[in-house]
């Protein structure tokens, strides 16, 4: 295994963080002779949960993802494809889509459109590889009643026979990509960070799984994953990306992070796509002629829980007429 | 080299015991093991075998780890009297409360590990291997104060311990920086802890100025009780001098930290319910249920029975002196406080959760049984420190072991 | 002059109030007449006739460029010319018989018909009220008449659904991909499932505190919370 080549995009590194590189480098190197020489040469036994020794090791010694040079996210990105290969039997497709420049995004949701459908839930667990038994689901849709704004009187579990019911109203709540956000400041290593396109982003393959985050979170939109993900292999979205709907192991935090690997393309977030109101609206919010911008200046806008201080990029907003026609 | 030998003969004095002592290590070593099996499950599974839920994310094993804290840094309280304020009873009796501190400290730091989602990336917070987010994180800090005060509470005795196995008397200006650095070392460890649930704006009934105050005073409730009746033990079992006076201390101490907690308690109490808006929700939910769950009220009013009953006991004069009442109020307070700090304090930071969601926790079988296994590991190192410092503080383990001692005998010890 | 008299208005009303609210006897006489509603226009007849050029819809200033998804391919009977070349014209508004399509209209409850949105003597085209012609796939011209504040937000992107991406230049859904003009009222439909629990745990039996309203308390010593049977 050759030296990882720097990022030459990436600042200079000063002295010591060559030092761990190689250090690292040197130790997956040892690691993955010892164990071809154990397992033979290039045979991809299915051992240790279904990886061969040499992605164990590579995957335990692989560094966050801040500090991986281009090399070390291209072997990452290739050991997450070998190991959904050998886990779920399909191509999957792994990339390190980079945000784009000049880009904020924001969202905003009509709450006098929501119908409740949950439409928005199913799209997200489909499109970013949810576990289909697990409780993670990156969007909850509260019932209200109308009249309040009491999220403690909300159901999470409503069940009717047709959705809307008569005298509620529907609030979505997922990760809200704060601009000060608790849980960046909650984690130990570092393993979750805001990007320059305001996304909040969770390295999986870093964290320790410790849920100080979740702890700090004041939307409860960050999930973790008790037990291993489950999805059909049928139901795989091939087209992934690593900070985004790679497939995560057990033991690892995750939630919302605006369907990266869709939105950096210039795609719509999945939960938008799927939304049969149109309540959903998604956009840049450096561009002043954004549909959210358009939102935030003529809308009688809220977010949840403003008073904490947690910037929230997630408005809500009503069908209130504007003034002038 | 003499260290080595230090280190040879006193393992070598752990090997000396009678049959209670081998008894006790032995039934600790099975606990351990069948809590060794648990985890194993624990990692095979994931953390859902244990109880615990997006909605309560953090339940047993951090509620143990918080008291654990606690008692660790309650080893502070014989080091003041003993280094500071020159009582030389409580001098005698030192070490014992510093290998307390270590047995704690380790205990607390494995129940964390055992919490992780993904334990066999906790190099990931080794600073500068890893990537540790200190400043910012209070996870982060609390990682580095466990571990300097763990370095703090093995680098002191050892040092005092070998001077005496030498034969020569520790160089007061040696270690009395590192006394002082430990000093407050420990009441760091215990606000660190506080500070990381009371940061947490997103969860009112730990955001409270109060929190760390609260952790203090009740750390100096469950920390001499516990210390109170190992002293006693030691009394007992080996011919190490443990004064009446130090264990009068430890109770007064016990006393008035007794009685600022269940003021601080009221204090919440009266806070929270006399305009009780949205944020008092959880502490409805521990004192009263709340939406007809009622999960934690017989736990935590049987705490306040208990707390009561003790500082009741501990505050009449005649009962903190008689030994069985004594004994009774430190079981009491010790089991009162661990439900109020433990399960009473984490459990309820999470109910209702931000989006008003009630979901109760109930520990499994697996959690339970890791936990003791833990518990069992920390008595294990407590017993086996606290052996080798008897040890070599009675004058069995000694470099020379032909020569008199040349340090001054100790105080009511058999010569 | 006008301005006094509205200004005496609430004086006038003043004098029918109740006598008991007048100021008791011996008091110095207030100027205060009572709470003035400030009228948003003014209620006068124009004292010049005032004739302006009418104001006439060139889009809103501002507004970003987007394209519609074209209609006319969903629109199973189009063009309507198809038959209707043959029909006879009929203005008399009235509901349909033998008609493949919509018999009677659901939107507006009464207050127009068919011919008023659909051109007349032009089956292929719509219509504004005043009378121009307006093509399938530019339907929101027709909607937009009435529901004005609706359109203004579906031109900038407060209503209605995008799609393709969300940068460039938008594209969206008309009006009527969504709305059936002939029927418009929402249906409630099914919902997904709710969420799961986490493996292994049980539902929770809550029983929530009923929140209740105002007119839902009773107050004591009423009835109902009424006020009726206080004594």
């Amino acid at each position: 295994m050759e030296q990882p080549q720097p990022d030459p995009e990436k600042p200079a590194e000063k002295g010591f963080d060559q030092y761990r590189r190689k250090f690292m480098a040197g130790l997956v190197t040892a690691g993955a002779v010892t164990g071809a020489a154990a397992t033979g040469a290039g045979a991809a036994r299915a051992a240790w949960g279904g990886s061969t020794l040499q992605d164990v090791l590579g995957g335990f010694f692989q560094d966050n993802y801040q500090r991986m040079s281009r090399d070390e996210i291209d072997s990452a990105l290739a050991r997450i494809e070998r190991k959904a290969q050998r886990k779920f039997g399909v191509a999957i497709h792994c990339e390190d889509t980079p945000p784009l420049p000049n880009t904020v995004f924001g969202y905003a949701l009509n709450i006098s459109k929501c119908q409740g459908y949950r439409d928005c839930v199913d799209a997200c667990v489909k499109e970013n590889n949810l576990g289909r038994d697990s409780q993670v689901q990156y969007i909850r849709v509260l019932e209200m009643a109308k009249g309040s704004m009491d999220l403690e009187k909300s159901d999470h579990y409503y069940d009717p026979k047709d959705v809307p019911v008569d005298g509620k109203f529907y609030l979505p709540v997922q990760c809200m990509q704060c601009d000060d956000a608790p849980c960046v400041k909650a984690c130990p290593v570092n393993a979750t960070w805001q990007e320059p396109d305001g996304i909040v982003v969770i390295d999986y393959d870093w964290c320790i799984g410790c849920r100080y985050c979740m702890t700090a979170c004041p939307y409860q939109a960050r999930h973790f994953n008790w037990t291993e993900p489950v999805i059909p292999a049928a139901e795989i979205n091939p087209n992934t990306n690593y900070l985004g709907n790679r497939p995560r192991p057990k033991g690892v935090v995750e939630k919302c992070h605006f369907c990266t690997q869709r939105t950096r393309k210039g795609q719509q977030p999945a939960c938008q796509e799927a939304c049969p109101t149109g309540a959903r609206v998604f956009g840049n919010l450096l561009d002043p002629n954004s549909e959210i911008r358009y939102i935030l200046a003529n809308k009688s806008v809220f977010r949840l829980k403003e008073e904490l201080g947690t910037e929230p990029k997630f408005w809500y907003y009503t069908d209130d007429l504007p003034a002038q026609s | 080299m003499t260290l080595i030998r230090f280190f040879t003969d006193s393992l070598r004095g752990l090997l000396r015991g009678s049959r209670a002592y081998w008894i006790w290590l032995g039934v600790l070593a099975l606990v351990f093991c069948v809590g060794l099996w648990a985890y194993s499950l624990q990692l095979r599974h994931g953390l859902v075998v244990t109880g615990m839920s997006d909605q309560v994310s953090w339940g047993f094993y951090i509620s143990n780890f918080a008291f654990l804290v606690g008692i660790a840094a309650a080893a502070v309280l014989l080091v003041i009297p003993a280094y500071i304020f020159h009582r030389v009873d409580v001098k005698a009796v030192v070490q014992i409360g510093e290998g307390l501190a270590v047995a704690a400290v380790i205990c607390a730091m494995m129940f964390v590990l055992a919490d992780l989602g993904r334990p066999e990336r906790a190099w990931h917070l080794i600073p500068f291997i890893g990537r540790m987010n200190w400043p910012t994180s209070l996870l982060a800090w609390d990682v580095v104060v466990l571990n300097g005060y763990l370095a703090l509470n093995l680098a002191l005795p050892m040092y005092v311990l070998y001077c005496r196995y030498c034969g020569r008397e520790p160089s007061l200006k040696h270690y009395f920086p590192v006394v002082v650095l430990a000093m407050f070392w420990a009441v760091s460890i215990h606000t660190v802890t506080a500070f990381l649930f009371s940061a947490n704006s997103a969860r009112p009934f730990w955001n409270t100025a109060l929190l760390g105050p609260r952790f203090i005073a009740s750390a100096f409730v469950s920390g001499p009780a516990l210390i109170i009746v190992i002293l006693q033990v030691i009394r007992r079992v080996t011919a190490y001098p443990v004064q009446q006076s130090v264990i009068d201390m430890l109770a007064l101490i016990m006393t008035v930290a007794l009685q600022i907690s269940l003021f601080f308690i009221i204090a919440e109490l009266f806070t929270d319910f006399y305009n009780e808006s949205a944020h008092a929700g959880s502490i409805r939910y521990l004192f009263f249920g709340l939406d007809g769950l009622t999960g934690l009220r017989t736990w935590i009013w049987s705490a306040v029975a208990m707390n009561v009953v003790a500082v009741v006991l501990l505050s009449v004069h005649s009962t903190r002196r008689a030994p069985v009442t004594l004994n009774i109020a430190c079981a009491l307070a010790f089991v009162g406080i661990w439900i109020e700090k433990g399960m009473g304090l984490v459990v309820p930071g999470f109910i209702p959760t931000p989006l008003g969601e009630v979901f109760e926790y109930t520990p499994t079988a697996v959690e339970l049984l890791v936990s003791l296994g833990i518990w069992a590991f920390g008595a294990m190192v407590f017993t086996l420190l606290a052996k080798a410092s008897i040890a070599i503080e009675l004058g069995h383990v000694r470099a020379a072991p032909a020569k008199q001692p040349a340090g001054k005998p100790l105080p009511g010890a058999a010569a | 002059m006008a301005w006094a008299l509205i200004a005496a208005a609430p004086a006038a009303f003043a004098a029918t109030a109740d006598a008991a609210a007048a100021a008791p006897a011996g008091a110095a006489s207030s100027g205060y007449q009572g709470p003035m509603h400030r009228p948003l226009r003014e209620n006068q007849p124009p004292a010049v006739p005032q004739p302006t050029e009418p104001e006439v819809f060139s889009g809103y200033v501002g507004a970003p460029a987007f394209t519609v998804t074209p209609r006319k391919q969903h629109l199973a009977l189009y063009p309507c010319s198809q038959c209707h070349k043959v029909l006879p014209l009929n203005t008399t508004p009235r509901k349909l018989v033998n008609a493949p399509h919509q018999a009677a209209l659901q939107h507006g409850k009464g207050r127009f018909w068919c011919l008023d949105c659909h051109q007349g003597n032009d089956r292929d085209m719509l219509r504004t009220v005043g009378g121009a012609k307006v093509d399938f796939d530019q339907s929101y011209m027709v909607c937009g008449q009435c529901h004005s504040a609706r359109q203004r937000d579906w031109t900038f992107g407060a209503h209605g659904k995008r799609v393709a991406g969300w940068q460039g230049e938008r594209e969206i859904y008309a009006c009527t991909h969504c709305h059936d003009p002939h029927n418009p009222v929402l249906q409630p439909r099914a919902a997904s499932k709710p969420p799961p629990l986490r493996a292994g745990l049980e539902p929770m039996k809550r029983v929530p505190e009923p929140h209740l309203l105002p007119w839902q308390r009773t107050l004591p010593g009423t009835q109902n919370g009424t006020a009726a049977a206080r004594p």
